[in-house]
């Protein structure tokens, strides 16, 4: 009940002292439910400012923050990234095929798929937005697309030095991780409009 | 011997986790000043290692479903660019938690003597 007030209370004082990266700060917005998008970004500002920036540098007093930032964004993804590692291991001992890819591309399997669902349903239904289900599933994508990578440079090592002979495959290789990343992105939303959905809904609920 | 066993089940049951005591001890020993950026620091300095600030949050947001945990807003300061501060305090069912988790250990540790003797 006392949020619209202190919100309004913060808005109107001026804030022109140093503040960390505003991508970092972004992303950290989207990670959090509404009931702390104030006291947690006040918290890490807070310390910023009176202790990390007065006793580093910039430069580390932003890492000591982004890194904060990504401990969030952890406990935001680590169980899909979880999984995608255990679908990777299972890819080892089980035959092909088992898994059926839904596009000519590393990561984009109908087990991935399920993941990327879910990391996105998990994003909006905590904070009610559909940017939590983008960072949520993209970020996972982003990891199976690499443990894809190990899982294939552990399968056939030669493909590791295959790209220093010739470069052209880092092109290959970025058009495979935009689709890997769009494909992450595009479940990721479909998920997160399932969860939006549960999310006004139990806030309804709660209201009521 | 059955007793005891049941006796160490029940305690155990309930209990929280050794991060979860951690920061819930903060709180108990912050009192009103408890909230996000005291916490982590207590919780650091009571450990004696870096924790993330994912972790503390993480903890404070499950021990609050769990019913142990309550907080509220206050206003914010200047430096924090007016963004208000949660302020948490243990619940009674907190508080009763930490209790048993005292108890299981002390439990567990009973007729023994500390520090444990390496034995060659």
């Amino acid at each position: 009940m006392a949020r619209p007030c202190l919100a309004a209370e913060g808005a109107h004082m001026t804030d022109d002292q140093p503040s960390p990266p505003r991508l970092a700060q972004s992303l950290l917005r989207t990670l959090l439910r509404p009931m702390d998008t104030e006291s947690i970004p006040g918290d890490l500002l807070e310390e910023y400012r009176e202790v990390r920036l007065p006793s580093l540098r910039r430069m580390r007093a932003d890492v000591w923050y982004v890194k904060h930032v990504l401990s969030m964004l952890w406990r935001a993804v680590w169980p899909f990234i979880v999984a995608v590692i255990a679908l990777r291991i299972f890819s080892f001992l089980l035959p092909s095929g088992w898994n059926p890819s839904l596009v000519p591309a590393p990561g984009v399997s109908l087990l991935d798929a399920l993941i990327l669902l879910l990391a996105g349903f998990y994003g909006a239904q905590r904070t009610g937005r559909l940017s939590t289900s983008i960072v949520t599933a993209g970020t996972t994508s982003l990891f199976g697309f690499i443990t894809f990578l190990v899982y294939a440079a552990i399968s056939i090592p030669s493909l590791l030095l295959a790209p220093l002979q010739k470069p052209f495959i880092f092109v290959i290789m970025s058009v495979l991780l935009g689709i890997a990343i769009f494909f992450g992105i595009a479940l990721g939303l479909l998920g997160g409009t399932v969860g939006q959905r549960l999310f006004r809904a139990e806030r309804e609920t709660r209201l009521t | 011997m059955i007793k005891a066993m049941s006796t160490l089940y029940t305690l155990t049951m309930n209990t929280v986790g050794q991060f979860e005591q951690a920061v819930l001890v903060a709180l108990v020993r912050l009192g009103a000043d408890a909230y996000g950026r005291a916490i982590l620091k207590d919780v650091q300095s009571r450990l004696d290692r870096e924790v993330s600030a994912g972790a503390v949050y993480a903890t404070l947001e499950r021990l609050e479903a769990k019913g142990l945990v309550s907080s509220r807003l206050a206003p914010g300061t200047a430096i924090r660019g007016g963004r208000a501060r949660r302020y948490f305090a243990p619940t009674a069912a907190g508080v009763q938690a930490l209790n048993d988790a005292k108890r299981a250990s002390d439990f567990l540790w009973r007729g023994l003597a500390w520090p444990l003797k390496v034995r060659i």
